[in-house]
């Protein structure tokens, strides 16, 4: 086990690198100065030439790479173009709301998901089963702003079951998993939807497998077939789906966040898109690389915890 | 007596199947891929079930267990296991013959065993799906188990899984699981044939021994003559489906009936004969959407007469081996459809 986590972690670094390396490039090779390119176009002169110097352009191409890594890890991750701020720290003013949002989503796509995967591919071709797949096929094709004013008209207008105005920011414990609720719901749906098609089509793949009929002919209990021989193998490919969606709706929360007033990762990336904020993208692209590689590093550990066979390759 | 000896061959007969067909939806229709399938094992012999690959062995045996139900199947006609019938036994109830009385040894040893549980785990739940012990005590029973099939260091590898055993051993552990609650009749569909040939006469040693210690009635699935003649007291010969030939062992090989029969033994290589002395069956095998009405070897037979092509041939008695050969009607009364 030890192995095969140093060999992943190892991994998990060279990617780091590459991708450090792409982000670094991106900013040379468009046209254009790059001082020019990160001050935007109303800046002065001077402040242009001082930028310069900083980041040391007149240097060679390897050393200034060394110097944005350096900046990187010791938290420079340069300042805003739009709010004057270090980039780092509004991205951590918003990274929390982002992260609790994925955390519960995908929380609630799993314990949504997977029940319904199990008993869609247990009663094939029977009505749950197509229930099962109609519902994920509507889940993948709503889109989430309209779910999510779908959501708020319902849950929080008519019932006034949830605030329809976000309080995420500040307020008390339960003041937050309200607000935090619809959002959840909204992004979890997709989620729900992609862990029961996963989960029907790997438990329908597992029960025709030998083993499980191994299983029937020592006589072992159908429940106990479907848990500890069905599921236990079914499980493996969903945990490594789960693991890759997980940047996917990160990406994909923006109009969930748009939709329900919440700050986040998404609105950011949006806002600074609009005002060319050059040096807040970059941040969020460091942002996400380091997400998406820590969230493959966790599946693998998951996976090697689940499947023996991955400790000894 | 005439009652005393019904009484006597029902006592014998542990194991009665009788016109076994198992029929598969493709499209919109059934399609049998056996059918008069007939034998009856008696207790503490070795029945060799041999045939051709495809012509039904293995569902045979699933049937038998009642594993052959998924949606787009059925089974027909009778097997009468003790005097309890199990075509038609719901699932509930067949789930505590299989594994207890009845057990089953699969084909395939590489995917027999589930990949995410340990080797140990997967033979004491062959235990306690059955009987009332405590975990000490499955574990115990395990632990012997795997010393009884020759499974070296027990107590270190009942924590291994599957991937960690080579195919030699992990056909142990599946043999191991089939014998956990000392079955009356075990069905053991190509213990050998996936593994090489020093494993394969070494496990089929040991599988004779532990046949005639534990004394257990055996269903041998081979497609070897060889085997069949190194394990078996009788043989039944599978065709496209249908049981053609069922005599003594000594008898088919002495005097093989089915024109089938003749040309699989034919086929066998021997140590005397120079490979151009063997004969192959010319034709194929048809396949479970074209098989005849009639008589299914008429395409690939030798004799083969008008009649064969127009009806399927009952079983007739030819001295002690029962024959589904058009060839032997004049011979005797037939024994039934
Ligand atoms: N689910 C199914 N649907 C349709 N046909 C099936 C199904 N299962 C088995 N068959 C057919 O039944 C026939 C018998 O298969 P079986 O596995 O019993 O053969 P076998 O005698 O064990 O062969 P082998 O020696 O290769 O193991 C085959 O022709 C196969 O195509
Ligand atoms: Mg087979």
């Amino acid at each position: 086990m030890l192995r095969y986590v140093t060999i992943k972690l190892s991994y998990a670094m060279v990617t780091l690198f590459a991708v450090m390396l792409l982000v670094f490039m991106l900013a040379r090779v468009i046209p254009g100065d790059p001082a020019q390119l990160m001050l935007g176009d109303q800046a002065s002169q001077s402040a242009i030439d001082s930028l310069r110097e900083r980041l040391g352009l007149d240097q060679p191409l390897y050393l200034q790479f060394l110097d944005f890594l350096t900046g990187l890890a010791q938290g420079d991750w340069g300042t805003s173009l739009y709010t004057r701020e270090p980039v780092l720290n509004s991205i951590l003013e918003v990274l929390p709301y982002t992260l609790e949002l994925t955390a519960a989503s995908l929380l609630f796509g799993a314990v949504v998901g997977i029940p319904f995967g199990i008993w869609a591919a247990l009663h094939r071709n029977r009505f749950i089963d197509y229930a099962t797949r109609i519902g994920s096929l509507l889940g993948l094709s709503f889109p989430a702003f309209v779910s999510g004013i779908m959501l708020l008209l319902v849950f929080g207008i008519w019932l006034g079951w949830f605030p329809v105005l976000s309080t995420a920011r500040g307020g008390s414990f339960e003041d937050r998993l309200l607000s935090l609720a619809l959002p959840t719901v909204n992004l979890g749906i997709l989620m729900a939807a992609y862990i029961a098609r996963m989960t029907r089509s790997s438990m329908l793949a597992v029960l025709g497998e030998d083993y499980v009929q191994t299983a029937r002919a020592k006589g072992v209990a159908r429940h106990l077939i479907i848990r500890r021989h069905a599921l236990r193998n079914a499980i493996i490919p969903v945990v490594t789906v789960i693991g890759l969606y997980v940047g996917i709706l990160i990406g994909n929360s923006v109009l969930t966040e748009i939709v329900f007033n919440r700050p986040g990762i998404g609105k950011l990336i949006v806002g600074s898109m609009n005002q060319r904020d050059y040096p807040m993208l970059q941040g969020l692209m460091v942002l996400y690389t380091l997400l998406v590689i820590l969230v493959n590093l966790a599946t693998d550990l998951v996976y090697g915890l689940l499947d023996p066979r991955v400790k000894y390759q | 007596m005439m009652p005393e000896n019904a009484v006597q061959s029902a006592k014998d007969t542990i194991l009665k199947v009788e016109d076994l067909r198992i029929e598969f939806r493709i499209g919109r229709k059934w399609y049998a891929a056996t059918r008069n399938v007939d034998f009856e094992l008696k207790a503490d012999e070795t029945l060799a079930l041999v045939g051709e690959s495809g012509c039904g062995k293995s569902i045979t045996c699933r049937a038998i267990l009642g594993l052959v139900d998924e949606p787009g199947s059925r089974t027909r006609g009778s097997i009468n296991f003790k005097g309890q019938e199990l075509v038609g036994l719901p699932d509930r109830k067949f789930q505590h013959i299989r594994g207890k009385d009845l057990a089953m040894i699969f084909q395939e040893p590489m995917t027999a065993l589930n990949p995410v549980m340990r080797v140990g785990e997967q033979i004491s739940e062959a235990i306690t799906s059955h009987m009332q012990v405590s975990g000490a005590e499955a574990r115990r029973r395990t632990l012997e188990l795997m010393e009884s099939v020759r499974i070296p260091a027990p107590e270190q590898r009942y924590r291994d899984y599957p991937h960690q055993f080579s195919g030699g051993m992990r056909q142990r552990v599946v043999i191991a699981m089939a014998l956990a609650c000392q079955p009356s009749v075990l069905l053991a569909d190509e213990p050998t044939t996936a593994l090489d040939v020093t494993i394969q006469a070494q496990v089929l040693s040991e599988l004779r021994e532990l046949r005639e210690r534990n004394q257990m009635s055996v269903i041998f699935i081979t497609h070897s003559m060889g085997v069949v003649a190194a394990v078996a007291d009788r043989v039944a010969v599978m065709y496209a489906g249908e049981v053609v030939e069922v005599a003594e062992v000594e008898t088919v090989f002495k005097e093989p009936r089915h024109p089938y029969t003749q040309a699989l033994l034919a086929s066998i290589p021997s140590v005397e004969s120079d490979k151009e002395d063997l004969q192959v069956i010319p034709g194929q095998v048809p396949s479970i959407v074209d098989f005849p009405e009639a008589c299914r070897f008429a395409e690939r037979c030798p004799h083969v007469m008008p009649r064969c092509r127009q009806e399927a041939p009952p079983r007739f008695q030819v001295g002690s081996t029962e024959v589904r050969c058009w060839l032997y009607e004049s011979e005797n009364g037939e024994t039934g459809q």
